[in-house]
């Protein structure tokens, strides 16, 4: 059983089956006091990598691990995010989604372990599955870190099955134990309060183009953010997404319709940041326009240009959208209740572009499940969804992969500035 | 558009459109149209009209997707009887100057329309024998070959047939 069909969620009983026998690194987790959920009695945990048992060694397994920094994540640190993840046979998977700087690490972690386990042709992101009870409990609750929920991590373990191999204590590197050094601060700038790194609450490293990098500080007295000069500074686009964690990438990593960003801690000068403008409030309705006003000037100029590479090749994009021919063929190839377009899977060119044109809504309703599926897979990230539209699905997972900065593509910053002018 | 009583051949009941009735009407001619009240007329008006009463079905479903069908006595009208549009086939031109092409098909047989304005101007008859579309014929005008062609090969894939044969008339 392939951990990805798992992973979609095949039935409870199939998860069970694989999580008695499988071979995982994990974080157990106990919510509320609770280690085992209560439906099928399996442990609660936070998965760093799944093996497989046939290929994978155990000691091989060790020897990597071994080599990393496996302290339990501080569930204050942890932001978490109800949701779901459906698979192809419809069923749902109730998961609790990890954001912030811990699921980063544990994101890098799994990268670590690299050609063991399963084939991954999805983006791995840290997650708990727990029962429905639960999370919708989590859910209701409004609980945005992991303390909040009553989530606990423990030591990291390998466990073959329920068999326990190997239990990871957390070690601290050099660099930590620098950082029990609380160094002092300058005072806040509005109460006078003295600050040092203990008592001040760390919020983020905030990059700017021009100038120096400036590390975010939470005043415990008055509640104001001060700025520092930036200690890492060539760690930006990390301190950046610490201080807008689970804004935009996250959001964007998260591969799921419901993936809302947790709330970030907002100040004046994060809002001058070029990622992914007044994210709180996005609407597919505004991301259609959005595309709409970039592709076609809102419908004024539909007559796009021949398609030079790619699928389409010689092709030309449709309409206000600017839909490719393959775009166009896909959704209407994925969506059964398209099924009476299906003759458009053998049409090209002018005999599609006739067969949109003769057929009014069909552009509007193949571009809404479109952009659906793109949220599926980048959550509501118009930054990577801006990217999608115009390099598809798999250019923008490459992109992801080799870490490229999606928001300075031209497509993305104009999709951006579009963005921001649309209610 | 006038018609005169001696025009008419038969008005039938077609189906309801916004609560008010839709009569289907045959002229002398063999012309038939749909008539009603669409949403915010006063008066009664001409829906659609077509060479083939399937079509102009067609047509009313596709333009007013609040028209409910009535089970209709004539058996042009039947709803065994499924009507497709092959038009993406047409150049500009020909679509520019208001030219369609649709398949008309009954059991087995199929009947291509090609019309302007909804008047026909070529039929060809055709019908699926074993793995093939069998035409009766195509006395077409050249421009319209290409256009047959999609439309043929379309009615071909859908039915799984593997062959397309011209039969001499």
């Amino acid at each position: 059983m392939a951990y990805l069909d798992l992973i979609k969620g095949q039935d409870e009983e199939t998860y069970k089956k694989y999580a008695q026998k499988g071979i995982d690194l994990i974080y157990p987790v106990s919510i509320n006091g609770e280690t085992h959920r209560p439906d099928i009695g399996v442990r609660y945990h936070n998965s760093i990598k799944v093996f497989d048992a046939d290929k994978d060694n155990k000691d091989h397994i060790h020897e990597k691990a071994s080599q990393l920094n496996l302290n339990p994540p501080d569930p204050k640190d942890v932001q978490i995010e109800p949701t779901t993840l459906q698979g192809r046979g419809g069923y749902k998977m109730h998961v609790i989604r990890l954001h912030g700087p811990h699921a980063e690490q544990t994101q890098q972690h799994n990268a670590h372990f690299n050609g063991m386990g399963f084939e991954q042709n999805y983006v791995f992101h840290p997650h708990i599955t727990v029962d429905e009870n639960t999370w919708n409990r989590i859910r209701l609750s409004g609980a945005k870190t992991a303390e909040e929920a009553g989530i606990k991590f423990h030591n990291a373990e390998l466990r073959h099955g329920p068999a326990v191999v190997q239990t990871y204590h957390p070690k601290l590197a050099a660099s930590e134990d620098a950082k029990k050094v609380h160094t002092e601060l300058k005072p806040c700038t509005s109460c006078g309060h003295k600050l040092t790194t203990e008592n001040a609450k760390f919020i983020g490293t905030q990059h700017w183009p021009r100038h120096p990098s400036q590390d975010l500080y939470n005043c415990p007295k008055c509640d104001s953010t001060i700025t520092m000069p930036a200690k890492h500074p060539e760690k930006m686009e990390k301190g950046l997404k610490h201080a807008v964690a689970g804004m935009a990438v996250a959001a964007g990593l998260a591969g799921s319709p419901a993936a809302q960003a947790p709330a970030a801690p907002k100040s004046a000068t994060q809002q001058q940041t070029s990622i992914a403008p007044n994210a709180n409030t996005y609407s597919s309705k505004r991301m259609l326009n959005t595309i709409q006003s970039v592709e076609s000037s809102n419908g004024k100029l539909e007559n796009h240009a021949e398609l030079t590479r790619g699928p389409d090749a010689g092709e030309h994009a449709f309409g206000k959208y600017g839909l490719t021919p393959s775009i166009i063929r896909e959704t209407v190839h994925l969506n059964p209740d398209l099924k009476r377009h299906k003759k458009i899977q053998n049409l090209q060119g002018t005999d599609l572009i006739h067969y949109m044109e003769d057929n009014p809504g069909l552009e509007d309703t193949i571009a809404t499940k479109h952009l659906a599926r793109l949220e599926h897979h980048f959550g509501q990230n118009p930054n990577a969804i801006g990217y999608a539209w115009l390099n598809g699905i798999r250019g923008t997972y490459k992109a992801q992969k080799q870490k490229k900065d999606l928001g300075s593509h031209w497509h993305v910053k104009k999709i951006n500035e579009a963005y921001a002018k649309e209610k | 558009m006038n018609l005169k009583p001696e025009e008419i051949e038969s008005i039938e009941d077609a189906g309801i459109l916004n609560n008010q009735p839709v009569k289907m009407i045959r002229t002398k001619g063999g012309f038939w149209m749909a008539v009603g009240r669409p949403k915010g007329k006063l008066q009664q008006e001409a829906l659609t009209a077509g060479s083939h009463p399937a079509i102009v079905k067609y047509n009313l479903e596709k333009q007013y997707p609040d028209f409910q069908p009535a089970m209709m006595k004539s058996e042009h009208f039947a709803d065994d009887i499924k009507v497709d549009r092959h038009s993406h086939f047409l150049s500009d031109d020909l679509r520019k100057s208001g030219h369609d092409i649709y398949s008309v098909q009954k059991g087995a047989d199929i009947e291509f329309q090609i019309t302007k304005h909804n008047a026909e101007v070529h039929s060809v008859k055709a019908v699926i024998q074993d793995d093939a579309i069998v035409l009766k014929g195509m006395n077409i005008d050249k421009k319209f070959a290409r256009g047959m062609a999609g439309a043929t090969t379309e009615k071909a894939l859908e039915f799984g047939s593997k062959k397309i044969r011209v039969e001499a008339k």
